[in-house]
């Protein structure tokens, strides 16, 4: 039965293992990467924008604010001071 | 629809998933996906009213981790897939007595990740969803993974790789 089933299985790689190394990787930032999300959505329902419109004032890709928005992106200090700027909201705290 | 094996490099033979549409990814990579996507999360809380979004993305998040943990036990072979899909019973068609699942299990888990087994040990999936306190057949995105799961056992019982009178569908899951 697994022999016949595995004559319909395609060649095609998947990048699954490596997605889940990353996860993995990336947790110790996670929450925090999330938390700049949940911050960055709010304000722009708040402000009326599209993402399209955020990328605009961002100057960059719409495919990074897709990232930036999605909430695991290990965002740069550059890119935190330039969205707090962009959208007028505090992200970065020194303790 | 194709099916792909989805550790192919590192635990070939064991764990496939369909691709549903050319331009998609693979059920498993393609739920996980939208399971780690703060947007989609909150867009999801907001269209079912969920109130604490951020317990909810919490919650989420959590959950995926586990996943994540699990398949690299899996593919470290810590520990059998066959131990983790259970079949799909009545339990997903009729309301839980959510009391019994908390004491037993603990927290109520949302992620559900259908699959249909083909031998022991060896699991096709088919797709997934988030799975409020409702039934299966109350919640439309679970009704659209309950319809995906019988066309691809159809499909497969065409092939001659399923028996028709077998229980095939099976349901992902962490205790």
């Amino acid at each position: 039965m697994k022999e016949k089933f595995q004559t319909l299985v395609s060649p095609e790689k998947t990048k699954t293992y490596q997605r889940i190394k990353n996860r993995i990787a990336n947790k110790p930032h996670l929450e925090i990467s999330q938390a700049i999300a949940i911050k960055v959505l709010d304000k722009l329902d708040e402000l009326g924008w599209s993402q399209k419109e955020f990328a605009n004032q961002m100057s960059v890709s719409p495919q990074q604010v897709s990232k930036i928005v999605r909430g695991s992106e290990n965002l740069t200090l550059e890119s935190l001071v330039k969205i707090e700027k962009v959208l007028g909201i505090q992200l970065l705290v020194l303790a | 629809m194709k099916i792909v094996d989805i550790f192919a490099e590192v635990f070939p033979g064991h764990l496939y998933a369909v691709i549903l549409d050319k331009d998609l990814e693979n059920e498993f990579d393609r739920n996980i996906e939208n399971w780690t996507s703060v947007e989609f999360l909150r867009n999801y809380a907001s269209v079912n009213k969920i109130n604490d979004q951020i317990s909810f993305i919490k919650n989420i998040t959590k959950e995926v981790g586990e996943i994540d943990d699990v398949m690299l036990r899996v593919i470290n072979r810590d520990v059998e897939l066959n131990y983790f899909f259970r079949p799909l019973s009545n339990s997903e068609f009729l309301d839980k007595v959510l009391s019994l699942q908390k004491g037993k299990f603990g927290s109520q888990k949302f992620l559900r990740i259908y699959a249909i087994k083909i031998e022991s040990n060896c699991f096709l999936i088919t797709g997934g969803a988030i799975k409020l306190k409702r039934t299966m057949q109350e919640h439309p995105e679970t009704m659209k993974e309950l319809y995906t799961l019988h066309q691809v056992k159809s499909f497969l019982i065409n092939q001659g790789i399923l028996d028709s009178d077998a229980i095939n569908e099976y349901v992902f899951e962490i205790n």
